[in-house]
């Protein structure tokens, strides 16, 4: 780290891109309407896509810091991805409609002259988008944070479309009036992909989908380091909010008492909780190799 | 209360999304709206160019059709009924043309639009080439075109499948067609062409109201005038904006609203009032119904006071004639014989018998014509002072140098501004070479009077009187020492003893009695008599040679 206030500038990180966001998605939709562009504004609400995807995120976090209760003795990790799936399938008819709508634009050579409000508000969401890139890249290397820098560049996508807008209104005050409503088509056409990408995700954590290969492997490499282990029967994980939750069935040696058993269980939570960075709920059943168990 | 607001985010970012979504489905239709939107103002610069100046009143109708006897037929069939129902349309204008054209129209099927050119600004915005289309100005409620879908600001292209140029090919190609035919007719909306099929119908039988509600011209009923520099001063106004209401006629929208005579109207909705003609024009240009905020301002007050345009109803016109005054109290003032109003008198202007004041019956010199009195006006008051007789008017009259004239004429009120002596009604002075040339001196210099001039008032621009015995003031000029004094006629001062006192050689006058004349003659002076005019006008004609002396 080179300075200290890098951790704090890290930690503002979330505040200043959902602030952005919003700001954004102001201005935007502001000389959107008012410059009468129907880029500017289909980017204003892809802009909103991303805003309600941070915010699902926080929302997400929350239900799941509920304890559980005798309704729902597995807690309520994954109202998340109901809400995620109800908000995305809104998103997604409002960019088929974006599509639509730009498309009979086009067909119908409907006169989109947008005024030079709109080729302001692209370039400033252009410049907003760049300096929250810049501020997340910078915090990330200096906490060594690869997931913020990760993010960035994901998000840095975001502003493309802001360019293709500001290509479009350009274009469109040059006299091909059909640019505009092309750029509305592109930027309806990010939004219904992010939904999809969105809806496929959170149905399938609603399936109980298992995690990604890479951290199974990572689980399975880990639970090799611990000689007590005779072998890996099986394990389940899934994604429950926030939590990774594993249920791992182990093989061990039949003769071992309980207690010896219990250390084992905490030696594979320890294990666990030091190669994967999020929170983890751990299920452990220790098995004989032949029959019977310990639990 | 934590749960609250997490839900509070997404619900208002959902809730912005959909504002959005909405506006971008409008956003391509803003454009859209442009002509459309325009199309009322266009429809009013329409008018004012078709109106000529002061025909407010008339419709729009009447106009187009005295301008163009070539009107086609079966384009906006209800006004050419609606000015053969208008009765107060005046008798001998082309009334035969009005029935021809009407018999036309019995088997001319009825399409029940108004059309006119495509404006300038349109025609661009939309890109059409100069000279195609003609342009929807309106469409009668109810018409075959409303039932079919077209839209006032909609440009035809395409009439029958004949492309159109003007708006005489419309109804030459509607006379070969019957009620019941279907006709496909190509527009350009707001730059999108469209085709619709309209059935025509016979004209039906209620489109004369139908008509005359879509043309009527909106009224409020105040009569209103500029405000002059007089009529600022009378009133005690802080300036010259905005107009003045001289009259309010009874069950009128602008009596409704409150308004009141001496009202001065500064603004109409948002917009400053610069004179009457704008007034009228954005009276004209509102909605019947449409209620308009007008600014006012009453007895150093100002109010603001909404008014809902109303139709006129018909006013009878009134013709003016005058019988015999020979019974009334005559009396004159600035140049205009006036007498008391006599019923019959009243009776004749149209006006109720029990109306008070003095009638105007003779307007012969200046300032009274150069101010625009004109012979049947009834001065009703003057400085608000009430004129019911001719002793209140001469006492009205007696100590004012300048005043506000509330007159009836026909069955308006009108102010009548009279500037002082020598001002103009817009309060400049009125330059005149010779009060530059003439300076005035005291009587008792050695004024060797050659001319001597009858006057109202000791002023070079107060007029002669046309008698000169009724004169009160002789002006006396030396034109060598470019100089003028003035002595006054009253308290025994005779004619004779002035001419002879001052050494008089000359005499610019009204009416002169023979006997003074031949006695004024006899002693050596030249009579100038049956001048009209102000002192300054005689010394001009004096000075050119073109008076004549009387023998």
């Amino acid at each position: 780290m080179k300075y200290a206030a890098c951790k704090k500038c890290a930690e503002s990180v979330g505040m200043v891109n959902i602030m952005g966001n919003i700001l954004m998605i102001l201005i935007k939709g502001y000389m959107g309407v008012v410059g009468r562009s129907k880029g500017l504004i289909a980017d204003a609400i892809h802009s909103s896509a991303d805003l309600l995807a941070t915010i699902i995120m926080i929302i997400g976090m929350k239900i799941s810091e509920n304890e559980s209760d005798e309704r729902y003795p597995y807690g309520y990790g994954k109202a998340e991805y109901i809400v995620a799936i109800l908000i995305y399938i809104f998103l997604f008819v409002i960019g088929v409609y974006i599509v639509y709508e730009g498309a009979i634009s086009i067909i119908y050579k409907h006169i989109v002259n947008p005024c030079l409000t709109a080729a302001w508000g692209a370039f400033f969401s252009i410049a907003i988008n760049e300096l929250m890139f810049r501020q997340s890249v910078c915090a990330g290397t200096q906490i060594n944070s690869p997931s913020m820098v990760a993010k960035a560049w994901e998000s840095r996508s975001d502003v493309y479309s802001s360019i293709a807008v500001l290509i479009g209104i350009l274009g469109s005050k040059m006299g091909f009036h059909f640019m505009d409503p092309l750029a509305a088509i592109i930027v309806g056409v990010i939004i219904i992909k992010i939904c999809i990408e969105m809806i496929k995700d959170s149905v399938l954590n609603l399936m109980d989908k298992a995690p990604d290969d890479e951290i199974l492997d990572m689980v399975n490499k880990s639970l090799e380091k611990i000689t007590s282990i005779s072998g890996i029967k099986n394990i389940f994980g899934r994604e429950v909010g926030r939590y990774y939750e594993f249920q791992i069935d182990l093989y061990v040696e039949p003769n071992i008492t309980v207690s010896q058993g219990e250390i084992i269980k905490r030696e594979v939570k320890q294990v666990l909780s030091n190669t994967i960075e999020r929170q983890l709920v751990i299920k452990v059943r220790l098995l004989t190799e032949k029959k019977g168990e310990s639990e | 209360m934590n749960k609250g607001l997490i839900w509070f985010g997404p619900i208002s970012v959902v809730a912005f999304v959909l504002i959005l979504a909405v506006m971008y489905g409008l956003v391509g239709n803003i454009g859209d709206l442009g002509p459309s939107g325009e199309q009322p103002e266009m429809n009013f610069v329409h008018n004012v160019q078709t109106f000529p100046s002061g025909v407010g009143d008339v419709q729009n109708g009447q106009i187009q059709l005295i301008n163009k006897p070539s009107f086609p037929t079966g384009i906006g069939n209800g006004q050419i009924q609606l000015i053969k129902q208008n009765n107060s349309f005046p008798a001998g204008i082309g009334n035969d043309q009005i029935q021809l054209i009407k018999q036309n129209q019995i088997q001319t099927p009825y399409l029940g639009i108004n059309i006119g050119e495509v404006p300038e600004a349109v025609a661009r915005e939309l890109k059409i080439p100069v000279g195609t289309g003609v342009y929807v100005k309106s469409i009668i409620t109810e018409s075959p075109s409303e039932k079919a879908g077209i839209k006032t600001g909609d440009i035809v292209l395409r009439f029958d499948h004949q492309p159109i140029t003007s708006h005489e090919q419309i109804g030459r190609t509607l006379k070969t067609k019957k009620a019941g035919d279907v006709v496909k007719l190509v527009i350009n909306r707001n730059g999108k062409k469209k085709s619709f099929h309209v059935k025509l119908e016979s004209v039906p039988a209620d489109i004369v109201p139908a008509a005359a509600a879509l043309k009527k011209p909106s009224w409020m009923g105040a009569d209103i005038q500029d405000i002059d520099a007089v009529i600022r001063m009378q009133f005690k106004l802080p300036n010259k904006d905005g107009v003045i209401i001289s009259y309010v006629t009874p069950n009128s929208p602008a009596e409704t609203a409150g308004l009141k005579v001496g009202d001065v109207i500064e603004r109409f909705g948002g917009t400053r009032i610069r004179d009457v003609k704008q007034m009228r024009d954005l009276i004209l240009g509102s909605q019947s119904g449409q209620q308009a905020m007008l600014t006012v301002f009453r007895n150093g007050e100002t109010l603001s006071l909404p008014v809902i345009m109303g139709q006129q109803v018909a006013t009878k016109e009134t013709i003016p004639f005058l019988g015999p005054a020979d019974m009334a109290i005559e009396g004159t003032w600035i140049g205009m014989d006036v007498t008391e109003l006599l019923p019959e008198d009243a009776s004749a202007l149209g006006l109720p018998p029990s109306t008070k004041g003095i009638l105007v019956n003779d307007v012969e010199s200046p300032p009274a014509t150069m101010i625009g009195f004109q012979t049947g006006d009834v001065i009703i008051a003057i400085n608000s002072i009430p004129t019911p007789d001719m002793k209140g008017f001469v006492k009205a009259t007696e100590k004012q140098s300048s005043a506000v004239v509330d007159l009836l004429r026909g069955n308006r009120h009108i102010f009548m501004s009279v500037p002082p002596p020598g001002y103009t009604q817009q309060g400049s002075k009125i330059n005149n070479v010779i009060d530059n040339k003439v300076k005035q001196v005291a009587v008792t210099t050695q004024v060797n009077g050659i001319i001597a001039i009858s006057s109202e008032s000791p002023d070079l621009n107060a007029a002669i009187p046309q008698d000169i015995n009724q004169s009160p003031y002789l002006i006396l000029v030396d034109l060598n020492k470019n100089s003028y004094a003035t002595v006054s006629m009253n308290g025994g001062n005779s004619l004779s003893n002035i001419v002879g006192q001052y050494n008089i050689t000359s005499l610019i006058c009204g009416n002169i009695p023979v006997q003074t004349a031949n006695n004024l003659s006899s002693n050596g002076v030249f009579i100038y008599s049956g001048i009209v005019g102000t002192a300054n006008d005689a010394i001009s004609l004096y000075e050119s040679g073109s008076l004549t002396a009387a023998r």
